[in-house]
């Protein structure tokens, strides 16, 4: 059986974190850590090298693109997919220019975030 | 059929808002009070470039008055217009069937049964869906006729 | 209303269209001589891509999907996919007879016929082999995909598709393009071009994608000959077209971009008395700003016709209807004015026509017996006068019976004393609820509703008043801004607030101490040049408690009615371009206040409505004293 994918969880609310989680683990994924900020994401990145890093972008303090840009300049084929609200438009964008291999939206649909993160990680 | 409602909290009760009427949840904006306007109506702010009014929504539900430092703005659109209300606890999202929503009971949680189009168990819990378009037309629908 | 504007533009679009068929056909015969010539296929290009635009603004979907079709094919020669061949100019004669045909139609009938399907049959087979007839490249494709329904930030999906395509292939060119989709709202589909070793790769890449419906993917032929070298995609505005149709959401949004940076340079200017060495570029961009806000306003600006055709009719059939002879006569209809306000006037201006032959002429029997023609007469006018537009609509009727309206003004309550002169009795007329009709007809109702005109009118930011004279008839007066978006206004301090006021209703402004303001009765008074001036603190329209006024304040003299008021503020801060913000929802709750808007830091400053917020304050008493 092929290897689970190690995933990193970064989003302040415990809600969402938990019902990626739930995605995830019933998906053959492995959430390796949960960070509810940007320090401790890039933190937890350093430490655990994930596969894969599902982050939101709007967070307090750090906001996800810096998060981004931070976990990029540690690893730069890191690969992130952005987790975005309604009306994120302009920050999804910056967030791919930035290197987010993808995006999911809020609210979440198991398929497709799982469909997301797998060709992510193609 | 299957509906996703955006959860929030007022107080120690869940609420849900049809997400098809939610634009985005914002943090709180800088108001401009409107002087001789109900007391319900906090103001006036600046989203993006369009002036759009806030509702006290606990004030506008007749709930018990505390202010939450974490208050936050949930922008929903009902018609044409949009409109901000006040609520205390960051959004969230679930789906429910349509045969897991119950009409409400006469009265929940002190609101008047009006401004609530059903309720539902999440997470063990009530939640209690609210009639944005009831709630934003209820006193309003008389004043616009008004106008034209 | 719609389906009205569009029909006034027939003529206008039959006769461009047939401007940009006569053109087109010329430059296909130039074509014809020269196949590379890449200026002809762009003035082609323009034309039909005119024509495409035309036809959708006008309902005539069929029409703009054949000129679409063709623009397509066009659109590939100009980037160097397809070469011009016999086969596609064939296609685009036929396309030109298939559009001259509908033209001729749309003239006698005012309505489009269906298209040709045996002359569709043969344009389509014209294109497939114009697009065959270059056979030769591998490894190119093209690529279509349709975002799914649910597909949220679908140009942030669209830039996420293109990254992944771009890591099996080389992308020779997108539409929309990669640099422009962070400034879309939305889109409908991605098109592009890329270079890949496998379709197979392509294929990877798009099947089962993320929030992809479909897509096609199709192999692009190489270019056979030197035709185009790809040339920008920008069609330009062609020189012999004199008006251009354009949707009134962009003219909306290009408003809306003008108001923004009408703020950002009236913060500019505040800010550059720190940076004198600016002084001269400010000035420069204050210039440039104003001439485009007025070119943006001229845009705006329709005729009034377009509401006022609609009324003929309407009198004719009222005046039967009461068995009267009504001549109608419409002055100025070619006033412009704001399209917000145009469609906004069309019901107030209604009730007063319907008024006018029912209250206002009399029947045939009493104007015989006083020696009037037996046809009454109303006029509709219009005219524009400095920055406003005064509508009016005159009878030569029976007049408003003033002493009735008095009695009943005074049974209203809404006045003592004193009896009010003529002219500021005939304007009781106004008052929510009153009316003196005897009889109740079921044209004009029971009376209601000159009160619910003067509120729609002064929603518009206009005002309305009525001049009458017995038996010689009445003249309703509207005068209208020319636009609502910007006016000037006064922005004064009022404890920690700021609000602006419309210069429109300012006399004059001074400084004041509160030792100056007398009470008379219950009345605050202040002797302005020797005359009794009511004041009122605006605090106190406000309804600010706890308010404490400053040692030094200032009086902002307003006009109010035919009266004079003073409205104390703390302070004067700048006059100023405002941009008016409507709030998006809830008028109901900002009585007091015209609309609001946004200053350069951001803040949102409310405007006063200064005849609402005065329209409560008692100060008739004092006028008289």
């Amino acid at each position: 059986m092929e290897q689970k994918k190690r995933v990193l969880i970064v989003d302040d609310a415990a809600f969402m974190r938990m019902m990626i989680r739930d995605i995830l683990s019933k998906n053959n994924f492995e959430v390796v850590g949960e960070a509810t900020n940007g320090d401790e994401a890039v933190a937890m990145y350093k430490e655990l090298k994930p596969d894969l890093v599902t982050l939101d972008i709007t967070m307090p303090g750090m906001d996800g693109v810096t998060v981004l840009k931070k976990i990029r300049q540690i690893d730069s084929s890191a690969r992130v997919v952005m987790c975005s609200a309604m009306g994120q438009q302009a920050m999804v964008v910056e967030a791919i220019k930035n290197g987010a291999r993808d995006f999911i939206n809020k609210p979440f649909h198991p398929q497709k975030v799982v469909e997301t993160l797998r060709r992510a990680l193609q | 059929m299957l509906n996703q409602y955006v959860v929030f909290q007022l107080e120690d009760e869940l609420y849900g808002v049809n997400i098809l009427q939610v634009r985005g949840i914002e943090k709180m904006l800088p108001l401009t009070r409107v002087p001789n306007a109900p007391p319900f109506v906090k103001g006036v702010c600046n989203l993006r470039g369009s002036v759009i009014p806030v509702i006290d929504l606990k004030k506008k539900l007749g709930l018990p008055q505390k202010e939450d430092p974490n208050a936050k703005i949930i922008v929903v659109n009902v018609g044409k217009h949009t409109v901000g209300m006040t609520i205390d606890e960051a959004a969230d999202v679930v789906t429910l069937d349509a045969s897991e929503v119950e009409p409400s009971p006469s009265l929940v949680a002190g609101i008047d049964a009006e401004y609530i189009s059903g309720v539902a168990k999440v997470y063990n819990r009530l939640l209690i869906i609210l009639d944005m378009e009831r709630i934003l037309t209820a006193d309003q629908i008389n004043l616009l006729n008004e106008l034209r | 209303m719609e389906s009205m504007d569009l029909k006034t533009y027939l003529p206008v679009f039959i006769e461009e269209s047939k401007d940009n068929i006569q053109q087109m056909s010329e430059n296909l015969l130039r074509l014809e001589e020269d196949y590379g010539d890449a200026e002809v296929i762009d003035e082609i290009f323009r034309a039909i891509h005119t024509i495409k635009g035309m036809s959708a603004t006008m309902g005539y979907t069929q029409l703009s999907n054949l000129a679409h079709q063709a623009e397509n094919l066009l659109d590939e020669v100009r980037h160097g996919r397809i070469a011009v061949s016999p086969a596609m100019i064939n296609g685009f004669f036929k396309v030109i007879d298939e559009i001259e045909e509908q033209l001729s139609v749309l003239g006698q009938t005012g309505e489009p016929k269906a298209l040709d399907n045996r002359r569709l049959e043969e344009i389509k087979a014209h294109f497939a082999e114009a697009r065959r007839a270059d056979a030769g490249a591998a490894g190119k494709y093209r690529v279509e995909i349709v975002f799914s329904k649910d597909c949220l930030l679908r140009p942030a999906r669209a830039l996420v598709v293109l990254n992944q395509l771009a890591g099996v292939g080389n992308i020779l060119h997108s539409d929309p393009p990669q640099d422009k989709l962070p400034s879309l709202d939305n889109l409908d589909k991605l098109v592009c071009h890329i270079a890949a070793a496998s379709p197979q790769q392509v294929h990877d890449v798009l099947a089962g994608g993320v929030e992809i419906d479909s897509y096609t993917l199709e192999e692009l032929r190489e270019e056979a000959g030197q035709t185009s070298a790809a040339k920008p995609a920008e069609p330009q505005v062609n020189r012999n077209i004199s008006t251009v149709r354009v949707d009134t959401e962009k003219l909306d949004h290009l408003l809306n971009l003008v108001s923004e940076l009408v703020i950002n340079k009236t913060s500019l200017q505040e800010a550059v008395a720190s940076f004198p060495s600016l002084a001269d570029d400010v000035e420069h961009l204050h210039r440039l700003t104003s001439e485009l806000q007025n070119i943006v306003m001229n845009m705006r600006m329709i005729p009034l016709e377009t509401v006022f055709n609609r009324f003929p009719r309407m009198i004719r059939d009222t005046a039967k209807a009461l068995n009267k002879s009504v001549h109608f006569e419409i002055v100025g209809a070619d006033t412009e004015l704001d399209r917000t306000i145009i469609e906004d006037i069309a019901d107030p201006l209604l009730h007063l026509l319907r008024n006018a032959v029912d209250h206002g002429i009399e029947p045939v029997a009493i104007r015989t017996s006083l020696g009037k023609p037996a046809a009454g007469k109303i006029v509709l006018r219009a005219y524009q006068t400095g920055n406003q537009v005064v509508i009016e609509v005159e009878d030569d009727g029976a007049g408003l019976d003033l002493d009735k309206i008095k009695a009943k003004a005074r049974e209203m309550g809404l006045w003592q004393g004193q009896e009010p002169d003529d002219a500021e009795a005939a304007n009781f007329i106004f008052a929510p609820g009153f009316t003196t009709s005897d009889r109740v007809t079921d044209l004009s109702g029971r009376g209601v509703g000159l009160d619910v005109v003067k509120k729609s009118i002064e929603a518009l930011g206009g005002n309305i008043e009525v001049i009458s004279n017995k038996n010689a008839g009445s003249t309703f007066r509207i005068s209208l801004p020319l636009t609502l978006a910007i006016i000037q206004g006064l922005s004064v301090k009022c404890g920690d607030e700021i609000y602006v006021i419309p210069l429109s209703y300012i006399q004059e402004t001074e400084i004041i101490y509160p030792d100056s303001i007398q009470m008379l009765g219950q009345q605050q008074i202040y002797m302005l040049r020797g005359q009794v001036l009511p004041v009122v603190f605006l605090a106190d329209l406000l309804g600010f408690r706890d308010y404490v006024p400053p040692q030094e304040m200032s009086l902002v003299v307003v006009h109010f009615g035919e009266r004079l008021i003073g409205i104390i503020v703390d302070d004067l801060l700048s006059q100023q371009d405002i941009v008016i913000k409507n709030v998006s929802w809830g008028q109901g709750y900002f009585s007091s206040f015209l609309g609001s808007t946004i200053l350069g830091n951001g803040r949102i400053v409310l405007i006063l409505d200064i005849n609402n917020l005065l329209a409560g304050v008692k100060v008739r008493e004092v006028k008289h004293a």
